[in-house]
């Protein structure tokens, strides 16, 4: 199959080159409607309002196709090959980037950069634009990178009024207090509630660990693949203080202080036990604060905000603490190599997208928003959702250094979740910003961690809901590493540090 | 041996009671794992049900189990208003009524030459289609066939392919063989060529074969769901089986879209969007679903008596 699919594609590839060969870059006066092939959404991009703004600011029309969400890679491979269907993709996921630039399927994008907008080289920082090109310089995509990349995702929500009602006033920050607070509340409460419920498994593919993350910033461990004091590439399980965060954790699982449904439990369970007033802490992320929140107060009607507060993050007992970055791709804009013809226009429409950004993501000024003190842009509701809620799957490139600006929008369309920004984010950052650790492996693209990375997380995050658990110990360590090192372990590292070392 | 006869009447009314008490008692039995059984089935399509006219923080809050919490139909109005589920709903009638049709005249012209024992190569053309059963393309050659075809984006790429199943075929000329060759010779003697027999006196004697194979074709068309994700990627012709898995994994953002303002916030959550879409989906299903039944029973056993 995978190889009667890369057969599919060198036949574009040469297809695309015999078309492509010597043409010159310019732009014709009659702009082509565009066919643009999307990845999955739940709509029709081309019914949208926010379709006709793009349309409007940019002058191109575009007729969208939409990936289904099951069987896309192999649904896109097969439209890549079939020549001259589609003028631009825009995908997600790096393993499907990473098989279209291995096989050749895609045009290298340099020199339409260079001939329509030799600006747009300074939207994205010089590694954002590496982990799209390959070892030559050559560029295959135009990247839209994840727009709020400094963010603390993994947090604990705390039910003040519990925790009040048990005689504690302040929330603790290292992980040693935090034990001894659960183990407070437990004291206080006994069986009545579940104290700490999780885990928050959701949320950027590739990024999703069974451990609180928050937890275990405080044992340093920040990813799945981490560099050590001497910058060797390590895995966490290799990390110094492995063990120690898995006792830790065990030991919260063994007293009963983490809930006894931790390995079963869905994002959706934990949110279903913290509003229905079963738990007291629940770890998981702003995105499902909303939902949660609202059901809270819902079945509690006395409780308002301000009984809910955050634990962003916890330290180890020299203040120390790691969280890693989230520099990453959200969507790659590519060009198959059968539609070189119309690369310079699809060059020229990611280059309107991307000079009118402001107004295509957060709309017009007074109309869709408004700014703050801090000059960050306040949503006027209920036009801003109307009119830009999907307003992020039309780009394909932008200014790096505005989204997470601009984004701030987007997150103030509830005030609950404004609030576990500003008190998860905003102001732990401001008042220690080294928490954040700048991913070394950001935007890599190295075909080895594709193609293994995907598997070795999916296991390593069951073995540490075991080990979690109780159910492994370990002493089965070293047949975890073993089985590691058969499913790519050691491709994967001699990748990332090649990718380290460059 | 001990015959009938030998046997006291009051012994053998004995065992005739203790024989109706086991029937009685095998019957309740049987009552009792069938009900098992049903309520197996219909309690999680009960609770999808709930969920779907429930307010999304009872949802949410996992409160719902086999009765709605705070009623409401907001998440039908929403699915049904701000998404493509009618247009989609639209498309898959058009294919199912276009592509059983379709299939049913194809099969029918297949299946009477088939089913005539002096046709020249009829053991060559059946092998054909058995081979046929028993192998497949595979995704990739099917996908190269439809597009050298020019069949993608297009409905005709979901009707095509399954315009003849060999196994409903099959079904249709064994009951064509099972009819009485007396009555097609009268029909001759009276002056109708091949295709007037078919139309006039085979298909209506045929009714009860054609209403169940037109029933599985109607079915596949419907539940078709594969060739609809590879060859259908344009949003305005996508069937409803793909856009409620499309959905499913993207109910979120229609979540955020309504919840724009803080009175509407809360009302729907993620579960009650899929578990519309999820009723939605099936009641045209489970609508027509008691006025075929009977043919779906005789699907089982018609045109396996012969051949």
């Amino acid at each position: 199959m995978k190889k009667l699919l890369s057969m599919l594609l060198l036949c574009a590839m040469v297809l695309g080159l015999a078309t492509s060969a010597g043409a010159e870059i310019t732009l014709g006066e009659e702009k082509p409607v565009l066919r643009i092939l999307n990845y999955n959404v739940s709509y029709n991009p081309n019914e949208t309002v926010e379709y006709k703004a793009y349309v409007d600011k940019t002058g191109y029309e575009a007729v969208y196709s939409i990936l289904p969400s099951e069987n896309a890679t192999e649904t896109l491979v097969m439209n890549m090959a079939g020549a001259d269907k589609f003028d631009m993709c825009i995908i997600q996921g790096a393993d499907q980037f990473s098989t279209l630039m291995t096989q050749g399927a895609l045009l290298p994008l340099n020199d339409y950069i260079d001939a329509i907008a030799p600006e747009m080289w300074d939207c994205i920082s010089k590694e954002a634009w590496s982990g799209v090109s390959d070892e030559d310089g050559n560029v295959y995509a135009l990247p839209f990178v994840y727009p709020m990349p400094r963010e603390l995702t993994s947090v604990i929500t705390v039910r003040m009024d519990l925790v009040k009602a048990a005689g504690i006033d302040t929330l603790p920050t290292t992980v040693n207090s935090f034990y001894d607070f659960c183990k407070k509340l437990q004291d206080f409460y006994g069986d009545q509630y579940i104290i700490l419920t999780g885990p928050y498994n959701k949320g950027t593919p590739g990024n999703i660990y069974n451990i609180p993350m928050c937890i275990a910033a405080g044992f340093g461990i920040y990813s799945d693949w981490m560099l050590d004091d001497d910058g060797k590439v390590i895995y966490m399980t290799e990390h110094k203080n492995f063990n120690a965060m898995i006792e830790y954790l065990n030991r919260l699982y063994n007293e009963k202080i983490l809930d006894m449904d931790y390995a079963i439990n869905t994002w959706s369970n934990a949110d279903e036990k913290m509003s229905s007033g079963r738990a007291i802490l629940e770890i998981h992320s702003r995105e499902s604060i909303n939902g949660m929140s609202k059901a809270l107060f819902a079945n509690f009607p006395e409780l308002t905000e301000d009984d809910l507060a955050w634990i962003p993050i916890l330290h180890d007992e020299e203040g120390n603490a790691s969280f890693m970055e989230s520099r990453q791709y959200w969507s790659y804009t590519v060009v198959p190599r059968s539609a070189a013809y119309n690369a310079a226009y699809v060059v020229d429409y990611a280059w309107k997208k991307a000079q009118n950004q402001t107004y295509l993501l957060i709309g017009e000024e007074g109309v869709h928003y408004t700014w703050d003190e801090d000059h960050l842009p306040i949503p006027i509701q209920p036009i801003f959702t109307d009119e830009r809620n999907k307003a992020n799957i039309f780009m394909s490139i932008g200014y790096e250094d505005q989204l997470s600006t601009l984004w701030a929008a987007r997150l103030r369309k509830s005030s609950i979740m404004w609030k576990l920004y500003t008190a998860c984010t905003l102001e732990p950052l401001a008042n220690e910003p080294q928490v954040m650790v700048p991913s070394p492996f950001a935007y890599n693209n190295k075909p080895a961690y594709a193609e293994y990375n995907p598997q070795l997380l999916a296991d390593l995050n069951v073995y540490l809901t075991q080990l979690v658990t109780g159910v492994k110990g370990l002493d089965s360590l070293n047949t975890f590493m073993n089985d590691w090192k058969v499913n790519g372990g050691e491709e994967v590292r001699a990748a990332l540090t090649e990718w380290v070392n460059k | 041996m001990m015959s009938k006869q030998h046997i006291p009447a009051e012994k053998r009314r004995k065992r005739t009671a203790l024989m109706d008490r086991s029937d009685i008692e095998v019957e309740v039995l049987a009552y009792v794992l069938v009900s098992l059984c049903v309520l197996l089935a219909v309690i999680p399509c009960i609770h999808v049900v709930a969920r779907s006219f429930s307010k999304g923080t009872a949802v949410i809050s996992g409160m719902v189990t086999l009765w709605p919490i705070n009623p409401q139909i907001e998440g039908y109005r929403t699915v049904l208003r701000e998404t493509e589920f009618l247009r989609a709903l639209g498309n898959t009638l058009l294919v199912t009524f276009v592509g059983t049709a379709a299939s049913m005249i194809a099969s029918i012209l297949f299946a009477y030459p088939l089913s005539k024992t002096e046709l020249v190569g009829r053991k060559f053309f059946i092998l054909l289609c058995m081979i046929v059963m028993v192998f497949n393309g595979g995704m990739v050659p099917n996908y190269l066939l439809m597009r050298g075809l020019g069949l993608l984006d297009s409905f005709s790429a979901l009707i095509f392919p399954a315009l003849i199943s060999v196994f409903n075929m099959l079904i249709i000329k064994n009951y064509f063989e099972s009819l009485p060759e007396s009555v097609l010779e009268y029909a001759a003697i009276d002056g109708a060529g091949d295709f007037r027999t078919l139309v006039s006196i085979v298909c209506p004697l045929s009714m009860p074969v054609l209403a169940t194979v037109t029933l599985l074709y109607a079915i596949h068309y419907w539940n078709n769901y594969f060739n609809a994700m590879l060859y259908i990627l344009d949003p305005y012709k996508v069937t409803l089986q793909v856009f409620i898995r499309n959905f499913i994994a993207d109910a979120g953002t229609l979540v955020n879209q309504l919840e724009r303002t803080a009175e509407t916030m809360g009302n729907l959550s993620t579960g009650v969007i899929i578990a519309c879409a999820t009723v939605l989906g099936i009641i045209p299903i489970v609508a027509l679903y008691p006025f075929v039944q009977r043919f779906m029973l005789q699907g089982i056993t018609i045109g396996s008596e012969k051949g």
